[in-house]
C-alpha cells in the first residue's frame, strides 16, 4: 500500500518506472531470443556428446562381444568333431580360457544321458581361479544346468544368444559375479541338440566403463536388460533388484514406461523426462547383441549450469542496470521538477491564507516556468477575488439585517391586538401567522369599521423576500381599498386590478375576504382562490366558496359575491394552505382530515373560542411535523361571532320626499324622539345633526336630480341603544365608504366633501350601510347614557 | 333662520340667528351672499343666537373664510353655543376660525 | 507297587518326551527363496511368537536347484510349505505327511501367454513351467483340453519368458506375475488364465511335516503351527512392518527382489488366505478341495492312487496310538 501510494504520489517515480518498464521491455525480448538461441545449442553439444560416449561404448562392447563369439564358434567346431569323447570336453572348455584370460568361465554342457557312462550330467566347466584354471565337471543334483536359462535359451531359440546379465555365486570362492553368457546349441551330424556351449563374460569392466560415461558432473548411466532390470546403477540397491518399471507398478509414470519400452526394443534416442522430481535428459543406445540397452541420465541443470551461471549473470547485470536506471532517473527528474515541489509548498501556503507569500522566481522558460507565471498571476487573481468575496459577504450580512428587520417589519403591519371579550361582546377573533423564513408571503388582516368586521387571509405565491413584499403590498391593498367598498367581491375586484396593474413578476395571491355585519351576523365574503374556511359552531362544515382565480394577474375577472348567516357561537376558521399540506419527516401532509378532526374534537369539548381553537390547531400540527424543517407559512385565524341580544322599547317611523326641505320634519322626528327618551340637548343635538347629515346625504346621492323618492326613517331603541335605519329605494349608494371625487364641482366645495359622514361618525358609534331587497338601509347605532337607559326601561314599564 | 349683515366700525357683522339646517343652508348662503363682496375688510359672524348647524352651514362659513382670506381679510366668529360648537370641534373648523367673544 | 509301575512309566515316558520336544528345534523349510509369501513365519520368527510358544524354529531356505520337498525327504528340514498338489503327489508316492497350518485357501496360479494371446488357443506351445514341481493342476488342465503343451522346466525366474523364448509361461498371481509387469509386460485379462476362475481353485501353500516326525512331536508341531498362524495374523494386521521384516530376510539372503514387489506379494498372499466363501482367514484344509485336487491329479496319472483328506489331517490314528 506504502509503495503504491508513493507511486501515485511521485511524479518523478511514475515516469521513471515508465521509462524503466519499457527498457526491462525491450532487455527481456532481446535477451529472451539470445537465451533461446543459447540454449539450443548447447543441447545440441549435449546431444553430441552424449551419442559419442555412447557409440564409444557400443563399439567397445562389439568388440568384446565379436571375440567370445568367434571364440564360441571355434570351440563349437571343435566340439562337434569330437562329440564321442567327454575329456575332450574338458581340454576344449580350457583351452578357451586359456587362449581368453579375459572370458569369466566357459562350459561345455550336454543333454541328460547323452555320455552315458557320465550320467545324468555332464558338464565341462572352466573358470579363472586367481592366476590359475580349474576345469571341473559342472553338473549336479543341486546344479541343473539343463534348467538353466543360458542352457534352455540356446536351446529352444536355436540359434547363438547372450543372456540376460546375471549374478553368479562362485562357491568355492563365495563371490558373487555378474555375468552374461553367449550360449549356442550343440549338434550331432543329424542336427539333433546334444548340449550347449557357454561362455561367459564378466560384466563388472562394461559396469565400469559405462559408470565411467560421464559427460557431466552429476549425469549417471544405467544399463537394462531385457526385462528392464537394471544392471548398472548408481543407486547399488537397484542393481538387478529393481527394474525401470518397478516404480511404475505402484504409481505409473508414463516417461519412464515409455523409456524402459523404448530400450527393450533396442531403440536409439533421447528422451527429457522427470527423475526424481529434476528434469533430464536421457540418451540411450543398445549394446550389441545382449539385449542390454545403455542410457545416460544428463540432468538438465548440469547441461545448462554454464549457460545458467551466464544467463543468472547477465540477467543480474541488465537488473542491476535497471535499478540504476530507475534511481537516476528518479533523480534527475525530481531534480527537474522540484520548482514544482516549491509551487506545491508555496500553494499551500497560499491556501492557508497567505496571498502574500512570495513566489519563488525560477528563471526558466520552458513549462515550469511558464506554470509559475501562471501561478503568480493566478495569485493575484486569488487577492482580488477574495477581496471581492470579503465585500459581497459584507453585502450579505447586510441584507440578512435588513430581510431581519423587514420582517420584523412586515410582523409589525399584521394586526397584533385581538379584542377581548370586554372589548366586545359580539365577536372574537384571534389569528396566527408563522412564517417559514424571515419573511412570509401569508396575510391576515382585520378592522372594524361601521358595526361590520372586514377580515382577510391570504397566501402569495412563492416564499421569502418577493413573497413579503407582495403580502405587504396586498394587505395595503385590502386596506386602502376596503375603506371604500364594503362588498367583499367588490374589495377583491378593486385588489384585483390594482395589483394586476402593478404585478409585472406575474406573482398573485389567494385571498378571502369576509366582512361580518355584527349587528345581523350576515356574512358577505369573496373567495379569490383560497382555502374555504371551517365553520365550527352547529357541528363542522366548510363554507361553500365559488371557484375564483387568485388575485393579482387577471385584472377583467368577475369575482362573485356570496353571502351566509353566521350563527352565534359559530367560529369561523380560515387558514392558509401551510396547515394541511404541513409535512413531517416522512413528507406527509397533516391534511384537510386532520384538521377536521381537530376542529370537531374543539367543538366537542366545547373549546371553540378562536384563541383555544387555534392554540389546538399549532399543537396538533407540531406534534404531527416533529423536528421537520417548516416548509411553508402557516397563518390561521379564527372569528367567532355572538349576536348581541336586542329588546326594542320603542320604535317609531317617519316618511320624507327626498326634498331638503323635509329636513325641518326630520329635526322635529329626532328632536321627538330624544325627548321621548328624556335625553339631554347636547345629547339630542348630536342625534339631529348625524340623522340630518344621513338623510341629506341620501337626498343628494340615492336619486338622479328632479327626481322623486321615498325616505323612510325608523328610530327604534332598546334598554342600551339608540338606532336610526334610514331607508330609500334609490340607486345603490354606500355613504360610509369615501365617496370618488366629483370632478364636476368647483374647488371649493370639493374640499369640504365628506364632511357630514365625518359628523356622523363623530357622533355615532356605528354606521352600517347594507343593499338589501333594491333598497339602500342605513343604520345609525348609539350607546345610551347610563341614565337614560333606565329611564328607557321605565318607559316600557 | 334669520340673517342680519352690518357694518360696524369698518368690520362686516353677520347676525344669524335659528337652525342653519340643510334646508336653511341655501337661504342663508344667498344672505351671506354681500360678504364675498368686500373687500379687505374684517368679518365678524355672530352665532350668539344660532341654535343648530348643520355641514351645510358649515360648508357655507368656509366659503366666507376661503374668499376673506384670498383678499386679506379675517373672518371671526362670535359667540357659539355649546351644540354648535361640538359641531365645530367635531369637523376640525375650530382650528381654521378665530373666535371671539 | 504294581499299580504305581504303569502310572510311573508313562509319567516319565511323558516328561521325557516333553524335554525331548523341547530341545529339539524343527527347521522349517519355506518352498522358495526368501520372500513376503512366507511373511507370517518371518513375523512369527521375528517377534518371538516361537519363542513365546516354547517351540525352537529354525528358518532355512532352499536353494535355487534343491526344493524343499527334497530336503525334507532327506530329514535336512523338519517343516516346510507345500501347495496342497505336490502334498498329495508326495503322499501318493508314499511319504506320509501332516499338514499342520493350512494359510492359502485360494488357488494361485495362472497362465500367462506372450504376444496378447489367449492361452487356450495356443495348442503346442512352449510354456514354461517350475522345475521344481510346482504345476500339477496345469498339467492335469492342458491334458483335459488336449492343449499338448510342451513343458519347459525353468528354474530360474521370468527371464526365459522376456527373452522370447517361450509362448507361455506359468506364474503365480503373486510372484512371476509381477516380475513380469516389472520387465515392462503388459498384461491384460486376454492374455492371462486364472485357475481358479475355471474350476481349478484348489488351495496351495500349506505347513507340512512327515507324519513319522508330528506323531513323535505333535505337541512342539501343534504350537509351532500356532505360532505360525499368530504370525500371519500379526502380518495381515500390520502389514507395512511386515514389510519390514521380510525385508530383513531377503536382504540377508542377498534376493533380487524389491520392496515395491514384495508389497504387492503381501497384499496378494493374504487376499489369497482369505476364503472365498465366508471371506475370512481360516486356516484349514477344505475336503472338497482335497478330493477335487486328488480325484484330478489321478485322472491325469499324475498320481497313483487318490490320497483322501483324512490323509493329510493329523487325527488319521486314534490318538492312544501317539502316546
Amino acid at each position: 500500500m506504502g509503495i503504491i501510494h508513493r507511486i501515485r504520489r511521485s511524479l518523478s517515480v511514475r515516469v521513471s518506472l515508465w521509462v524503466v518498464l519499457f527498457a526491462a521491455g525491450i532487455f527481456v525480448a532481446a535477451l529472451s531470443f539470445l537465451f533461446y538461441q543459447s540454449r539450443e545449442a548447447i543441447r545440441q553439444e549435449a546431444i553430441n556428446r552424449a551419442t559419442q560416449i555412447l557409440d564409444k561404448t557400443s563399439l567397445r562392447v562389439e568388440g568384446i562381444l565379436n571375440r567370445v563369439e568367434v571364440a564360441s564358434n571355434m570351440t563349437r567346431w571343435l566340439v562337434e568333431q569330437h562329440t564321442d569323447n567327454p575329456g575332450t570336453m574338458f581340454v576344449l572348455s580350457r583351452d578357451m580360457m586359456l587362449n581368453n584370460p579375459d572370458f569369466y568361465n566357459c562350459s561345455i554342457a550336454f543333454e541328460p544321458y547323452h555320455f552315458p557312462e557320465e550320467g545324468l550330467y555332464f558338464s565341462a566347466y572352466t573358470k579363472h581361479e586367481g592366476d590359475s584354471i580349474r576345469t571341473i565337471q559342472g553338473g549336479s543334483d543341486s546344479y541343473k544346468y539343463f534348467y538353466m536359462d543360458w542352457y534352455l535359451m540356446a536351446t529352444l531359440s536355436n540359434k547363438p544368444c547372450w543372456t540376460e546379465p546375471y549374478i553368479d555365486y562362485d562357491a568355492p570362492t563365495g563371490t558373487y559375479e555378474m555375468v552374461t553368457s553367449y550360449c549356442q546349441a550343440l549338434k550331432d551330424g543329424d542336427g539333433q541338440i546334444i548340449g550347449v556351449i557357454n561362455t561367459s563374460l564378466s560384466l563388472n569392466w562394461l559396469s565400469n566403463t559405462i559408470s565411467d560415461a560421464k559427460p557431466y558432473p552429476n549425469s549417471y548411466s544405467i544399463m537394462t536388460g531385457r526385462g528392464g532390470t537394471f544392471f548398472v546403477h548408481p543407486d547399488s540397491t537397484k542393481l538387478t533388484c529393481q527394474s525401470i518399471f518397478t516404480q511404475s507398478l505402484e504409481h505409473p509414470d508414463t516417461a519412464a514406461i515409455a523409456l524402459g519400452h523404448a530400450m527393450q526394443r533396442g531403440e536409439e534416442g533421447m528422451k527429457r523426462m522427470d527423475v526424481n522430481g529434476k528434469y533430464c535428459y536421457v540418451f540411450y543406445k543398445p549394446l550389441g547383441k545382449t539385449g542390454c540397452s545403455m542410457a545416460i541420465v544428463c540432468p538438465e541443470s548440469d547441461i545448462f549450469s554454464g549457460f545458467n551461471r551466464v544467463r543468472h549473470a547477465v540477467t543480474s547485470i541488465v537488473c542491476a542496470g535497471l535499478l540504476l536506471m530507475l534511481y537516476i532517473f528518479i533523480r534527475v527528474i525530481t531534480r527537474e521538477l522540484s520548482p514544482l515541489h516549491q509551487l506545491a509548498e508555496e500553494a499551500e501556503h497560499i491556501a492557508s491564507g497567505q496571498f502574500d507569500a512570495k513566489l519563488p522566481d525560477f528563471k526558466r522558460i520552458d513549462e515550469i516556468g511558464q506554470l509559475s507565471n501562471s501561478f503568480a498571476d493566478m495569485q493575484q487573481s486569488l487577492v482580488r477575488y477574495i477581496e471581492e468575496l470579503k465585500d459581497t459577504t459584507a453585502q450579505k450580512a447586510s441584507i440578512d439585517r435588513d430581510i431581519r428587520i423587514a420582517s420584523a417589519i412586515q410582523m409589525g403591519m399584521l394586526p397584533d391586538k385581538f379584542p377581548t371579550r370586554a372589548d366586545r361582546d359580539d365577536v372574537q377573533l384571534y389569528a396566527s401567522l408563522t412564517p417559514a423564513k424571515d419573511v412570509g408571503g401569508d396575510l391576515f388582516d382585520f378592522y372594524f369599521r361601521d358595526e361590520k368586521l372586514f377580515f382577510c387571509i391570504g397566501d402569495v405565491s412563492g416564499k421569502g423576500v418577493p413573497a413579503s413584499l407582495f403580502m405587504a403590498v396586498t394587505r395595503a391593498v385590502f386596506r386602502t381599498v376596503s375603506v371604500q367598498e364594503s362588498m367583499p367581491h367588490n374589495i377583491v375586484m378593486t385588489m384585483n386590478r390594482t395589483m394586476a396593474g402593478m404585478n409585472k413578476i406575474h406573482m398573485f395571491v389567494t385571498l378571502f375576504v369576509g366582512v361580518l355585519d355584527l349587528p345581523t351576523g350576515h356574512l358577505h365574503y369573496c373567495n379569490a382562490g383560497h382555502d374555504a374556511p371551517l365553520l365550527v359552531g352547529d357541528g363542522i362544515g366548510q363554507l361553500p366558496c365559488d371557484t375564483n382565480i387568485p388575485v393579482g394577474f387577471m385584472p377583467s375577472w368577475k369575482y362573485t359575491p356570496q353571502e351566509a348567516q353566521i350563527n352565534t357561537g359559530t367560529t369561523i376558521f380560515l387558514f392558509t394552505d401551510g396547515l394541511t399540506e404541513a409535512m413531517n419527516r416522512e413528507k406527509a401532509q397533516f391534511e384537510m382530515s386532520r384538521v377536521n378532526e381537530v376542529a370537531a374534537r374543539a367543538l366537542a369539548e366545547k373549546q371553540q373560542e378562536p384563541r383555544q381553537l387555534i392554540d389546538r390547531m399549532t399543537d396538533a400540527v407540531h406534534q404531527f411535523v416533529g423536528d421537520a424543517e417548516q416548509s411553508d407559512d402557516l397563518t390561521m385565524m379564527a372569528v367567532q361571532y355572538i349576536r348581541p341580544k336586542s329588546d326594542v322599547l320603542m320604535r317609531e317611523r317617519i316618511s320624507l320626499t327626498n326634498d331638503v326641505s323635509e329636513t325641518r320634519r326630520l329635526n322635529a322626528f329626532v328632536e321627538g324622539i330624544c325627548a321621548r327618551l328624556q335625553l339631554d340637548n347636547i345629547f339630542t343635538a348630536r342625534m339631529k345633526v348625524s340623522v340630518e347629515e344621513a338623510v341629506v346625504n341620501v337626498m343628494k346621492y340615492a336619486y338622479p336630480a328632479g327626481q322623486r323618492g321615498e325616505i323612510e326613517i325608523e328610530a327604534a331603541a332598546n334598554a342600551t341603544r339608540l338606532r336610526f335605519t334610514i331607508t330609500d329605494s334609490g340607486k345603490p349608494f354606500d355613504p360610509t365608504i369615501q365617496q370618488q371625487a366629483d370632478t364636476t364641482r368647483p374647488a371649493r366645495e370639493r374640499a369640504i366633501g365628506g364632511l357630514g359622514i365625518h359628523i356622523i361618525r363623530q357622533n355615532m358609534d356605528s354606521m352600517n350601510y347594507e343593499r338589501a331587497d333594491g333598497r339602500n338601509i342605513l343604520t345609525l347605532r348609539k350607546t345610551l347614557p347610563p341614565l337614560t337607559a333606565n329611564k328607557v326601561k321605565k318607559l316600557k314599564g | 333662520m334669520k340673517t342680519t349683515i352690518q357694518e360696524l366700525d369698518g368690520k362686516m357683522i353677520a347676525m344669524l340667528e335659528g337652525s342653519l339646517d340643510t334646508a336653511a343652508a341655501a337661504e342663508t348662503e344667498e344672505a351671506m351672499r354681500p360678504l364675498n363682496d368686500v373687500e379687505g375688510k374684517d368679518i365678524i359672524i355672530d352665532c350668539t343666537l344660532l341654535e343648530y348647524i348643520s355641514s351645510a352651514g358649515l360648508r357655507i362659513f368656509l366659503g366666507i373664510l376661503q374668499n376673506a382670506q384670498e383678499k386679506g381679510g379675517h373672518v371671526y366668529i362670535k359667540g357659539i353655543n355649546e351644540k354648535v360648537r361640538e359641531v365645530f370641534s367635531i369637523t376640525g373648523f375650530c382650528n381654521i376660525f378665530e373666535f371671539i367673544s | 507297587m504294581r499299580l504305581l509301575k504303569p502310572w510311573i512309566f508313562s509319567a516319565l515316558m511323558t516328561v521325557g518326551q516333553l524335554l525331548a520336544a523341547q530341545d529339539d528345534t524343527i527347521v522349517f523349510t519355506p518352498q522358495w527363496t526368501a520372500q513376503a509369501q512366507f511373511a507370517g513365519y518371518y513375523v512369527a520368527e521375528a517377534k518371538g511368537f516361537y519363542r513365546e510358544a516354547g517351540v525352537k524354529v529354525r528358518i532355512e531356505h532352499p536353494t535355487v536347484t534343491l526344493p524343499a520337498m527334497s530336503r525334507m525327504r532327506t530329514g535336512d528340514c523338519q517343516a516346510t510349505t507345500l501347495q496342497l498338489c505336490q502334498a498329495i503327489e508326495m503322499v501318493a508316492d508314499g511319504t506320509p505327511l501332516v499338514n499342520i497350518l493350512q494359510t492359502s485357501m485360494n488357488n494361485a496360479m495362472v497362465i500367462i501367454s506372450a504376444r496378447g494371446k489367449n492361452p487356450l488357443k495356443q495348442k503346442g506351445a512352449r510354456v514354461g513351467i517350475w522345475s521344481v514341481g510346482f504345476g500339477q493342476l496345469a498339467i492335469c488342465m492342458s491334458q483335459r483340453h488336449h492343449l499338448d503343451y510342451q513343458w519347459i522346466h525353468f528354474a530360474q525366474n521370468v527371464n526365459l519368458f522376456v527373452s522370447g523364448v517361450l509362448d507361455a509361461t506359468l506364474a503365480m498371481s503373486y510372484n512371476e506375475f509381477y516380475q513380469l509387469r516389472q520387465a515392462g509386460m503388459e498384461i491384460s485379462e486376454k492374455n492371462v488364465y486364472r485357475f481358479s476362475d475355471h474350476g481349478y481353485n484348489v488351495q496351495e501353500d500349506g505347513v507340512y511335516m512327515t507324519r513319522d516326525y508330528y506323531l513323535r512331536h505333535r505337541d512342539q508341531a501343534l504350537r509351532f503351527a500356532q505360532a505360525s498362524r499368530k504370525g500371519w495374523e500379526w502380518a495381515a494386521a500390520h502389514p507395512e512392518e511386515a514389510l519390514d521384516i521380510v525385508m530383513r530376510y531377503v536382504n540377508r539372503d542377498r534376493i533380487a527382489t524389491n520392496r515395491v514387489l514384495q508389497r504387492l506379494m503381501l497384499k496378494e498372499i493374504l487376499r489369497l488366505q482369505l476364503d472365498r466363501e465366508t471371506g475370512k482367514r481360516e486356516f484349514r484344509l477344505r475336503p472338497d478341495m482335497v478330493k477335487q485336487a486328488s480325484r484330478l491329479m489321478k485322472e491325469n496319472l499324475l498320481i497313483g492312487r487318490e490320497v483322501k483328506y483324512e490323509e493329510l489331517t493329523p487325527n488319521l490314528l486314534p490318538l492312544t496310538s501317539y502316546l
